[in-house]
C-alpha cells in the first residue's frame, strides 16, 4: 500500500514546508499586517479515496499559511474540490502551484508510481 | 537546563497573556475559540515542562490524552459557533 | 552523552515555546477569524512536537531507555499534528458557516457566493 521510501520523502517535505510557515509567520507576527497576503482558492483534487482526501486536508492544515475552509463535492463527472485559505501568497497560480506540488508526493506515497498523475476525467469520485 | 526549561515555560505564561488579550480584543465568536484551543495547547507545554521538575512520569501520560482528546474541546467549540448545525 | 542531552533539551524547550509564542502574536495581529485559525498551525506542528520532544529527552536523561515512552512519544506528537489540524479543518468551516467575514483585503476569494 504505502510506498516506504515516499513516505519517508513525503515526511520529509512537509517537516521543510512547516519550517519554512513557519518562518513567514514570524515575518508576520514581527511586520504584522503588512507582510500578510490573504486569498481563498479553490482547488480541484486529483485524490480520489477518503483516505487520500484526509491526508491531503490534514497536511495543508498543518502548514503554516495554508487552511482548508471547506469542501464541495463534485458534481457528476467533475472532481470534488477543496476550498485553500492562504495567509502569504494571494496570487492564484502559485498557490495552486505548491498545493499540486503537496498532491503530488502525496499520490507517489499512496500509489507508488508517478505515472497515475494526470487529473481524472469522468465520474472517478 | 534548568534555566533554560524555567525561559520555556516563561515564554509561554507570556503567550498565554497574549492570547488572552487577543481574546478580549477579538470582536467574534470564531477568534475567541481558535485563541482558546492555542491556550489549551500553552497548557499542555506547561504539563510536559512542569512533569520535568518533579520527575513524574505521569505528566507524559496527561500530554498524550490531551493531544488526543483536545479535538473534543474544538468541535464543542465549532458545534456552539454553529448554533448546533453540523 | 549527558551534556549532549541536555543541550538538546533545553534548544527543543526553547524553541517550541518560542513557536508558540510566535503563533500567539501572530494571532493578536491577524485581521480576522480564518487567518487567526490559520496561525495556529505553527504551534501545533512545530512548537508542541519540540517540547514533547524536550520532555522525551530528558526522561532519556535522568532515566534509562524505555520502550513504552518511546510508543507514547511517537504517539504523542502523530496525535498533535493530525488531530488538532483535523479539528482546525472544523473550526474554520465552523467560523465561516457562522457569519465571520473574511477581511476585506482578501483577493482571490472563491468561496464568494
Amino acid at each position: 500500500m504505502l510506498h516506504p521510501w515516499n513516505t519517508v520523502r513525503y515526511g520529509a517535505y512537509i517537516i521543510r514546508e512547516i519550517l519554512v510557515g513557519t518562518g513567514h509567520t514570524a515575518r508576520f507576527a514581527l511586520a504584522g499586517r503588512s507582510s500578510g497576503a490573504l486569498a481563498i482558492v479553490e482547488y480541484q483534487l486529483r485524490c480520489a479515496t477518503d483516505l487520500e482526501i484526509t491526508w491531503f486536508a490534514s497536511s495543508i492544515t498543518i502548514t503554516p499559511g495554508t487552511l482548508v475552509v471547506g469542501m464541495a463535492p463534485g458534481a457528476s463527472g467533475s472532481p470534488a474540490t477543496l476550498f485553500v485559505h492562504s495567509m502569504f501568497d494571494n496570487d492564484r497560480d502559485s498557490v495552486v502551484d505548491g498545493l499540486r506540488e503537496m498532491e503530488d508526493g502525496l499520490l507517489r506515497m499512496t500509489r507508488g508510481k508517478s505515472a497515475d498523475l494526470e487529473p481524472r476525467t469522468g465520474g472517478a469520485a | 537546563m534548568i534555566i533554560a526549561l524555567w525561559i520555556a515555560i516563561g515564554l509561554l505564561a507570556v503567550s498565554v497573556v497574549v492570547g488572552l488579550v487577543a481574546i478580549a480584543r477579538a470582536v467574534d465568536g470564531a477568534s475567541r475559540a481558535v485563541v482558546g484551543d492555542l491556550v489549551f495547547f500553552c497548557c499542555v507545554g506547561f504539563l510536559a515542562l512542569i512533569g520535568l521538575f518533579t520527575h513524574s512520569a505521569v505528566s507524559v501520560d496527561a500530554a498524550l490524552l490531551a493531544s488526543l482528546l483536545g479535538i473534543l474541546a474544538t468541535f464543542a467549540l465549532a458545534r456552539i459557533l454553529t448554533r448546533g448545525r453540523r | 552523552m549527558q551534556t549532549l542531552l541536555s543541550i538538546l533539551v533545553s534548544v527543543f524547550a526553547v524553541g517550541g515555546a518560542l513557536c508558540v509564542l510566535i503563533s500567539a502574536v501572530a494571532m493578536l495581529r491577524a485581521p480576522d477569524a480564518l487567518t487567526r485559525i490559520n496561525a495556529l498551525s505553527p504551534a501545533t506542528g512545530l512548537g508542541l512536537p519540540l517540547i514533547v520532544t524536550a520532555a522525551y529527552l530528558y526522561q532519556l536523561y535522568a532515566g534509562s531507555f524505555d520502550w513504552v515512552h518511546l510508543v507514547q512519544y511517537v504517539i504523542t506528537v502523530f496525535a498533535l499534528v493530525v488531530v488538532s489540524s483535523i479539528g482546525s479543518n472544523a473550526l474554520a468551516r465552523a467560523a465561516y458557516l457562522s457569519g465571520a467575514k473574511p477581511d476585506a483585503s482578501t483577493d482571490p476569494q472563491d468561496l464568494a457566493r
